[in-house]
């Protein structure tokens, strides 16, 4: 089966560079039959509809000539799907997108593939996170937040961005910060706005909502600069806190990636990310922010993200070596 | 073996595994900081399974524990047979697929029910188990889109 | 009222054909998750969820409630007939419902479910329309410590459901508090109990151990009892659901129905828990406790009403402030931003006719159950008249294929049938299943209440009487337990011979 794919895959190169190697993405001879992207979570969780608002936003751009295909494979906190796809080495008809479990779930032993046995495509929205109390908290701006021993705030799992955040934010202004775990986003989100935790970080897509609401103030931002959405909300970087961390939505392949099936795929991903269908569809609906990068730099931010989580998982104990 | 022994081994079963429970609870942390840790729980909860199977088995042995149930051999003989069926169709499942699997298990369960099979009971066994795999093809497969274990024929 | 207007006014937007057909598919999609064991509607939900969003707007939501609302018809079909909970939510219907069919009145039993879960349904959209802003703003005030004290509350109603030797009642509930602490830590993180199977990792689904304890140990147990000569004693009109039961059983349908709306309401308990409590109130509280257990019409109607409700009660918080508070709301709101609404307190100011012709939908939807599963009950109650030997085969079939649906993990149907085999040594040895699965649902629950709790306080126990929500549910739980030996006490005093 493996060989037949790689004789295939090779007949294409053969057939492209024959062809004068200046085949575009659209009429290259790659995409030979329909590209399957692996959710390795369930339907309607944030990868799921993640992967299907880029298969839809392709489609409508008729940038595949064969169809892109959503498949769930769900299961050990995504170490199913992502095994899945670590072991189609060189079979360039498969894709996911990139979550925290992505990098967790091998940290803690539950997976034996890690970020260095995919390929890194390109990184095509940014998810920034917003720190906001509930209307009522007494913490007006943050620096109400300064003068206190003490903060509570809610995470869903044990390692995630917000516990990154919370305990960059805990270094940067030694302030104490407590993070609880809970079972979901919506649990979080009870507590905060029920006064059960100081503060949360979450995602635009979650906050904004509260925000526009009333229910919830925004104090800071994670992003270097100032959101588009919330253009009077400082970052924390401009509270002189050396703190920057956003939630890139990514997208890899398996290893060993031919460099013509790389290429074509993160020039489509760019074609997607700078489309209105996308900008529409996904950037204004989850209120992400648009941001691409390429291979190269979105391997890179791949390469940190897996330190910070590696230091933090170490600094809980939950590495062991 | 009387229903008392197997009462009794029970309950001396779960008296063990309650130590274990509690001897593991001690690893992993009864207190983390001010909080309760990942042990402390379960930490409490071996004691409990402990000090009730002890109970158990106290009362079994005094007689203040009188069970009514019986395990009749027969029935006996068909729940483990069953139940090993349901095992060699786990072990198969990877190589056959699960479809493949129910149409093979059905009359093996079928036989352990009734084994004296008259020609028209091995007609409508031999009829669900044809049927039933199909029906659950449509039902799982393509209706609930459920990624069955398929075997090497593709289904 | 002006809400029961509002919620009129969306019954007749929903009688669309479009919005119909979406309800009737969601509906009948529901039934099939429900009724068939494993598979519940979570999985149903998520499953579908690319189809329905194809219908677009108002039907995509009205077809994925539908899956929700119409497994809890479906859950108790499996539940009575095979003693096989067709999905969690179903799992106390077992008790009393499969105890009715082994005596021969199945119809009698799924008759009662059907009235039972429309009027839970009935009561839920009602309480939904008149009362979700006002709910959903008490259900906030339930953070980490309030749960820690509803769980203590409702674990101490455990005692009522304990079985026949109370000793061994602790034990099983103490086993399946273990068994839901296998895992990952999900306060600490690491993995406990696992034995080092990465398939344990996220812990054992509830509905597996469920399916495999009540179901397969069922079908062990029943191979050793003659079967045959008992079938003669049905007779169709034991068949025939019963009008004369509604009546007896009024007080205990509005009763179960709104404690399991107040308590489904908040999010993170979900309607397992909230129909284990309505069950344990209705046992505790009835006039004759011992009849629960032993195929009482009504330990069939306390939990098929208050699974029902309780499913009207988990999209209050999605709806009203857009938070998920369950798996499957959590799919719902997928579905809500795939179709491009924008969850969140707003939903109901900027969107009013799209929550109203939803709700309106639920109305519908009910409807359309009572009248296909009121058909479905002469065929369905059948069953009793087929030969195990026929019928084992097939439904073993549909456990494992069911089971493996969950995850998709053949590990699942192995956990399932290790449950089974531990079930059916437990029913042997006289220990009560019920407290084993209550165990499972409400040990972890309150472990996270409790490690919650102490986190935000720092260790300091104060905090649990500061709250006077949590206060009060202390107060209730000592109650549950003094009272009754209180009372006791007092009737042995009565009792004494007056020279002593």
């Amino acid at each position: 089966m493996r060989a037949s794919k790689t004789l295939v895959l090779l007949l294409a190169l053969t057939a492209s560079a024959c062809g004068g190697g200046n085949a575009t993405e659209e009429s290259g001879a790659y995409p030979l039959k329909d590209v399957t992207m692996i959710v390795p979570f369930g339907a309607g969780g944030g990868s799921d509809v993640l992967s299907r608002t880029i298969a839809n936003v392709i489609r409508e751009l008729k940038i595949l000539p064969v169809s892109l295909l959503v498949e769930n494979r769900p299961g050990s906190s995504g170490a199913i799907g992502y095994t899945y796809v670590a072991k189609q080495k060189g079979n360039p008809y498969t894709l996911a997108t990139v979550s925290v479990s992505f990098f967790t779930t091998p940290l803690l032993g539950a997976s034996e593939f890690n970020f260095r046995n995919f390929t890194p495509v390109a990184a095509i929205a940014m998810s920034p996170y917003i720190m906001a109390v509930r209307e009522a908290s007494p913490y007006k701006t943050f620096d109400d937040v300064k003068k206190v021993r003490r903060l509570t705030t809610g995470t869903v799992g044990v390692v995630s961005d917000p516990v990154l955040l919370a305990r960059m934010l805990q270094n940067a202004s030694g302030i104490t910060i407590d993070t609880v775990p809970f079972d979901g986003e919506g649990e979080v989100m009870t507590a905060a706005l029920g006064g059960h935790i100081d503060f949360m970080l979450g995602n635009p897509g979650e906050i904004l909502p509260q925000i526009e609401a009333g229910t919830l103030r925004p104090l800071a931002v994670s992003t270097a600069g100032r959101l588009l959405s919330l253009p009077a909300v400082p970052s924390f970087k401009e509270l002189g806190y050396p703190i920057e961390h956003v939630q890139l939505r990514g997208v890899v392949m398996p290893p060993d990636m031919p460099q013509e099936a790389l290429t074509f795929w993160e020039s489509a991903l760019r074609r997607v990310a700078e489309s209105p269908e996308w900008k529409r569809e996904y950037l204004d609906r989850f209120r992400d922010e648009p941001r691409f990068l390429g291979s190269v730099e979105f391997g890179k931010v791949l390469e940190s993200t897996n330190t910070l989580y590696t230091e933090i998982m170490s600094e809980l104990g939950l590495i062991k070596r | 073996m009387t229903t008392t022994a197997v009462d009794r081994l029970f309950a001396g079963i779960l008296l063990l595994l309650g130590l274990y429970i509690v001897w593991n609870a001690l690893e992993y942390g009864y207190m983390r900081g001010t909080t309760p840790g990942p042990g402390f729980f379960p930490l409490w909860i071996g004691l409990g399974l402990t000090i009730l199977s002890a109970i158990n088995i106290i009362r079994s042995v005094t007689g203040a524990e009188k069970l009514d149930a019986t395990f009749d051999a027969t029935g006996l003989y068909k729940a483990l047979s069953i139940f090993a069926a349901i095992t060699v169709f786990i072990l198969l499942t990877p190589f056959i697929g699960m479809l493949t699997g129910t149409a093979l298990l059905i009359p093996v369960i079928a036989f352990v029910l009734r084994p004296r099979w008259t020609l028209r009971f091995a007609a409508t066994i031999a009829a669900i188990a044809l049927v039933f795999p199909v029906a659950c093809h449509y039902l799982f497969a393509v209706y609930l889109q459920v990624p069955l274990v398929e075997g090497p024929l593709g289904f | 009222m002006e809400p029961l207007i509002l919620l009129g006014e969306g019954i007749v937007r929903a009688t669309t054909p479009e919005l119909l057909l979406a309800t009737l598919i969601g509906v009948l999609v529901g039934l099939v998750v429900g009724v068939l064991p494993g598979i519940g509607p979570a999985a149903g939900t998520a499953i579908m969820l690319p189809v329905a969003v194809g219908f677009g707007g108002a039907a995509a939501i009205a077809g994925l409630a539908g899956i929700y609302y119409g497994a809890m018809f479906g859950g108790a079909v499996t539940s009575i007939l095979l003693g096989i909970p067709g999905d969690a939510p179903s799992v106390m219907t077992v008790i009393d419902g499969h105890a009715m069919a082994k005596r021969g009145e199945a119809g009698r039993a799924l008759g009662m479910s059907v009235y039972a879960s429309f009027i839970g349904g009935v009561i839920g959209i009602v309480l939904l329309a008149l009362l979700s802003v006002p709910v959903a703003q008490a259900a906030l005030a339930f953070g980490p410590t309030e749960m820690t004290a509803l769980m203590c509350f409702a674990l101490s109603l455990v005692t009522v459901l304990g079985g026949r030797n109370i000793i061994k009642g602790f034990t099983a509930l103490f086993l399946g508090m273990w068994v839901g602490m296998i895992g990952l830590d999900p306060i600490a993180g690491p993995t406990r109990y696992t034995f080092g199977f990465v398939a344990l990792f996220e812990g054992i689904e509830f509905t597996v151990i469920a399916v495999g304890l009540y179901g397969l140990s069922e079908i062990f147990v029943s191979l050793g009892q003659e079967t045959t000569g008992k079938l003669e004693r049905y007779s169709f009109r034991s068949l025939l659901p019963n009008l004369r039961d509604l009546v007896e059983c009024k007080a205990v349908l509005v009763w179960s129905s709104l404690v399991s709306f107040f308590v489904g309401v908040v999010p993170g308990v979900g309607s397992t828990a909230s129909t284990m409590l309505a069950y344990a109130t209705a046992k505790k509280y009835s006039k004759n406790p011992d009849e629960f257990g032993r195929g009482s019409i009504k330990g069939v109607a306390a939990p098929e009403a208050a699974n029902n409700s309780a499913s009207y009660a988990a999209m209050i918080p999605l709806f009203a402030l857009g938070i998920p508070g369950s798996g499957t709301t959590a799919v719902l709101l997928g579905g809500l931003l795939m179709v491009g609404l924008q969850p969140g307190p707003l939903l109901f100011a900027t969107n009013p006719d799209f929550v109203w012709t939803v709700f309106g939908s639920f109305w519908i939807g009910n409807m359309m159950l009572v009248v296909l599963t009121t058909l479905l009950i002469p065929v369905l109650a059948g069953i009793v008249f087929i030969s195990t030997a026929f019928l084992y085969p097939i439904v073993i079939g549909l456990v494992l294929l069911g089971v493996y649906s969950i995850h998709y993990a053949m590990s699942d149907v192995t956990i399932a049938l290790i449950a089974g085999a531990i079930g059916f040594v437990m029913l042997k040895l006289d220990y009560s299943p019920v407290p084993l699965v209550l165990g499972l649902v409400l040990g972890p629950l309150l472990e996270r209440g409790v490690r919650r709790t102490l986190i935000v306080s720092e260790g300091n126990l104060s905090i649990f009487w500061e709250s006077p929500i949590a206060l009060g549910f202390f107060l209730l739980t000592l109650g549950v337990i003094l009272i009754p030996i209180a009372m006791k006490r007092v009737a042995a005093f009565r009792a004494l011979p007056p020279s002593l």
